[in-house]
């Protein structure tokens, strides 16, 4: 599974964080089998997280709250989608739900061609590469 | 063989009553006091006062005494350590247990210069915030003066919605903050109060991007949630020096931030260390 990698590399960080607080964060590879995609523009005008949709341990609104999204939502490639929730990936690398209707196709905001690819970082979590 | 013990001297015998020191001893007693006087004690370091030394406000007059004025601000109380880390741009998006340094910074130094930058330290404190993190964030945002605005407003720059929001949720947390905030939006515009918000504001950030994977987020790492929030503010805290910041961010907020088109995450970081200087790579809670 690809949270493992994570794990690695962020107790690596962890044991020797020196090391890794010296160094800026780069990309190491992608993440295969998942997408990038974009809060809704009401979400993306929150201030503070309580005003974002929570990412819940299941497809269920009784799930458990897990958290929080950031603006760049890492969702399952092809989507995977159960009773209006989709399956996302986190930037620590846990795995949750979030409600479909707050999420919408990732774009480039500023109008290029550019592509994004979630990646793993040196850092040892998970990123958006935008290129 | 049995050991001969060595011959002592009886300690009375030193200074016997009556008795006279011999010249030969006067000499060398003197020449070692003046060697010891001539040459610092090793391992003693010298301390200088720099600045006037912490000021104590009377609150109670003492009778025959006059009135004392003391100056607005106090004089930084906090230890200063050239040798902790110091904010140089390159921040890593976070450092996963890089951080957990507490200590004075040129931001403090600022915040402390103001009238209610004392009181500011203690609210921070009182939330568990670290007062280099809050005085950072006045800095940044306004230099740590009390400012107006269209819609942010104060040293701390916040919006009246994000202000309550936060001003409520400190005294939630910290009943005993109650009784040091302006009431209603007024308190926006009192630097005491708001640093009350901005420092449950840190709070709230710090504890967002520990959930997202960023265990212990320093004053960098927290900069991009305070400034765009929560959205970007994981994605950028989170991003390769080398990304564009346009790439998390929409051309509007780009432009409202005075962030150019072709900006880097690492120039970006750099321009806030910059601003900021030794309190970029502390950590945001204590």
């Amino acid at each position: 599974m690809r949270v493992s990698h994570v794990l690695v590399v962020g107790l690596f960080c962890g044991l020797f964080s020196t090391t890794c607080h010296a160094q800026g964060v780069r990309v190491v590879r992608p993440v295969p089998g998942y997408m990038c995609m974009l809060l809704s523009p009401e979400d993306e005008q929150a201030t503070v997280q309580s005003q974002l949709p929570p990412v819940l341990a299941g497809p269920s609104p009784s799930a458990e709250r897990i958290g929080y999204p950031s603006g760049i939502v890492f969702v399952t490639s092809p989507l995977h989608q159960v009773a209006g929730y989709v399956e996302m990936l986190r930037l620590n690398g846990q795995t949750g739900w979030i409600e479909a209707n707050h999420l919408r196709p990732w774009h480039p905001m500023n109008n290029t061609s550019s592509k994004c690819v979630p990646s793993l970082m040196s850092n040892g979590r998970l990123g958006a590469d935008v290129h | 063989m049995k050991p001969r013990p060595l011959p002592s001297r009886p300690a009375s015998a030193a200074l016997a009553p009556g008795s006279r020191p011999r010249p030969g001893g006067i000499v060398a007693a003197t020449a070692c006091a003046v060697a010891l006087a001539a040459v610092p004690a090793f391992g003693q370091v010298p301390v200088t006062l720099n600045g006037p030394p912490v000021q104590v406000r009377p609150y109670v007059p003492e009778p025959g005494l006059p009135e004392i004025t003391i100056p607005q601000g106090t004089p930084n109380p906090f230890p200063s350590d050239p040798t902790r880390s110091s904010g140089d741009g390159s921040g890593d998006g976070g450092s996963s247990g890089g951080g957990g340094i507490v200590a004075s910074s040129d931001a403090l130094s600022t915040m402390l210069g103001q009238p209610w930058g004392a009181a500011a330290v203690a609210n921070a404190q009182a939330l568990g915030v670290n007062p280099s993190a809050l005085a950072a964030t006045c800095v940044v945002e306004s230099g740590c003066q009390n400012l107006g605005g269209r819609v942010a407003q104060g040293a701390f720059q916040m919006t009246p919605s994000t202000y309550t929001a936060m001003i409520n949720a400190a005294v939630a947390q910290n009943p005993s903050l109650a009784s040091q905030i302006v009431p209603g939006l007024a308190g926006q515009m009192d630097p005491a109060t708001e640093s009350i918000a901005a420092a449950e504001y840190l709070l709230q950030g710090t504890q967002y991007l520990q959930n997202q994977g960023i265990a212990n987020p320093t004053v960098l790492d927290i900069r991009s949630y305070y400034n765009f929030g929560p959205s970007a503010g994981a994605n950028i805290a989170n991003a390769p020096g080398g990304a564009s910041m346009s790439a998390y961010l929409s051309p509007t907020v780009m432009q409202q931030n005075g962030i150019t088109a072709n900006e880097t995450v690492d120039q970006w970081r750099a321009s806030v260390s910059a601003k900021i200087g030794t309190a970029a790579g502390q950590s945001v809670v204590i």
